[in-house]
């Protein structure tokens, strides 16, 4: 299994400057790839075209030599920086769990998502917990790829490495690829197979 | 005398429960803080942990329903609510967490001019952008014309030309790239050194400890800690609490250790130290009250072990 963005460009607006040209990148089953490079959003527009939020304006995304599936469930899952702005606040954390797939108590017990947080609503979580579920919600059984853009920027360093220690465990046992966006060098040295610049690619 | 000193701070939040009865959520628990004028002093823990809480306390801003206890002062003097709207603004400023606090129908030299309360406004505005390296022309910007990086230091130029005395920033830099960010704190460590005195709030301890003189350590709504920057090496051995220990051996760059468990939630307060579920060395002397504060090897530790 291969997720590869073929020679992708993209610019939100035909006036603008284009925040990725002729990108490419590959990742196999089974491997953690970590993206770095200067500020600027060249690295999460990459990673939106990958998870399928934008179509790039020249050439394509494949995963498994195919276009990404149109519905259905997605395969590849991206997590964002914030938890707080990918849910809804109106609906309870038990609901939101529910959204993609049905979590299992294996899952929530492995990323140590506690039975008294279902009742609550998003604003009760602190960002640790919640960054939690919206992991929980992006590790249906079908998702092949997971990428993760600042994923634990905002945690405390005992929530960081108590997540990414259950994602890797995860990602390990179901062979699963990951692409990992972060400014922290010592995180991409941890959890890395190999580290690529973005303006090299 | 320090700038800022809080003693005993405890703050719980009334909440109804039914038919007029009212209970109250401790959320933060007896905490002691010192800010000395010339030092950057970070506050660091987890989300929740009631960092922001406490930079809201000191600035007299807390909703209305909170009930706080114990004691702060500045420059020796009680801050009562009076005093901290006198403060506020004037000799207390707070750098935001975002630039979405800039009014964005004013151009950005005119913000800062605001800001100055003591002097002639124009003069302080312009050596403030000086110091910041902000050129003449970036005062007729409105703030959707600068960078987010220039957007931070207008901030910061706004807290300097004040003419503030103590400097509450919270949560500065996340999601900064290395460069800006070690840009943005070194903001802070210039203030500190000519005379103010910082209180830095962060989650992020090794950028902390970049500007840091000292670190308070805050857990489940106290400070479990105050150490001084130095003492966060090798194996963290000079480190006072179990919880600091875990945060410091959590880096990616030390040991990448996942403690187990989670903090108590804010206003579940069981008699009892409130690491204990998750701390190995825990004993039943630690299960019978609160460990009291003490002091340690010129810090603060709260727990009844530590040595
Ligand atoms: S008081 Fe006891 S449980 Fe609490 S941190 Fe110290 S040793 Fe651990």
């Amino acid at each position: 299994m291969l997720l590869e963005a073929r020679d992708v460009s993209f610019r939100y607006d035909r006036r603008e400057d284009w925040l990725l040209q002729r990108a490419n990148l590959r990742i196999e089953a089974g491997e953690i790839v970590g993206l770095t490079g200067p500020s600027g959003i060249g690295k999460s527009t990459l990673a939106r075209l990958l998870a399928g939020y934008r179509k790039p304006q020249q050439g394509e995304v494949r995963l498994a030599g195919k276009p990404l599936p149109s519905s259905g469930y997605q395969p590849v899952q991206l997590v964002l920086q914030h938890p707080e702005k990918a849910v809804n606040p109106r609906w309870r954390i038990r609901r939101i769990l529910r959204e993609g797939w049905q979590v299992d108590a294996e899952l929530r017990h492995m990323l140590g998502i506690a039975e008294q947080w279902l009742d609550r609503w998003p604003n009760e979580l602190s960002g640790g917990e919640l960054q939690r579920i919206c992991v929980a919600r992006a590790l249906g059984p079908g998702t092949q790829f997971l990428l993760a853009d600042e994923m634990t920027t905002m945690l405390d360093a005992v929530t960081q490495a108590q997540i990414w220690n259950a994602v890797c465990e995860i990602a390990e046992a179901r062979r699963m690829g990951m692409l990992v966006i972060s400014h922290d060098a010592h995180l991409l040295g941890r959890l890395c197979n190999r580290i690529v610049d973005i303006d090299t690619i | 005398m320090a700038l800022l000193e809080v003693n005993d701070l405890s703050i719980s939040f009334e909440q109804s429960a039914g038919w007029l009865r009212q209970r109250y959520i401790p959320v933060l628990h007896q905490l002691q803080l010192t800010v000395d004028a010339g030092e950057v002093v970070a506050v660091l823990g987890a989300s929740g942990a009631g960092k922001s809480l406490l930079a809201h306390a000191i600035l007299g801003i807390l909703p209305s329903h909170a009930r706080i206890t114990g004691e702060m002062t500045y420059r020796g003097e009680r801050l009562t609510p009076q005093r901290q709207a006198a403060l506020r603004g004037m000799d207390i400023a707070l750098v935001p967490q975002s630039v979405a606090y800039l009014d964005p129908l004013m151009p950005v030299g005119e913000q800062v001019r605001h800001a100055v309360k003591q002097g002639n406004k124009r003069e302080r505005q312009r050596e403030s952008f000086r110091l910041y390296r902000l050129g003449e022309e970036v005062e007729r910007r409105y703030p959707f014309q600068l960078s987010g990086g220039m957007a931070r230091r207008v901030l910061v130029a706004a807290a300097t030309a004040s003419g503030a005395r103590l400097i509450i920033a919270d949560e500065p830099t996340p999601g900064l790239d290395p460069d800006v960010m070690r840009e943005a704190l070194g903001r802070f460590r210039e203030l500190a050194d000519v005379g103010c005195g910082v209180l830095l709030i962060s989650h992020d301890i090794a950028s902390a400890l970049t500007v840091a003189d000292r670190i308070a350590v805050m857990y489940a709504g106290t400070v479990v800690e105050i150490a001084r920057a130095a003492d966060f090496a090798g194996d963290g051995t000079a480190l006072r609490h179990p919880y600091t220990r875990a945060l410091w051996q959590a880096l990616p760059q030390n040991g990448f250790v996942p403690l187990p468990g989670e903090p108590p939630q804010l206003g579940e307060r069981p008699h009892a130290c409130a690491f204990a579920s998750r701390c190995s060395a825990a004993t039943d002397a630690c299960l019978h009250e609160q460990p009291p504060v003490r002091e340690l090897r010129r810090g603060l530790v709260r727990c009844v072990h530590a040595s």
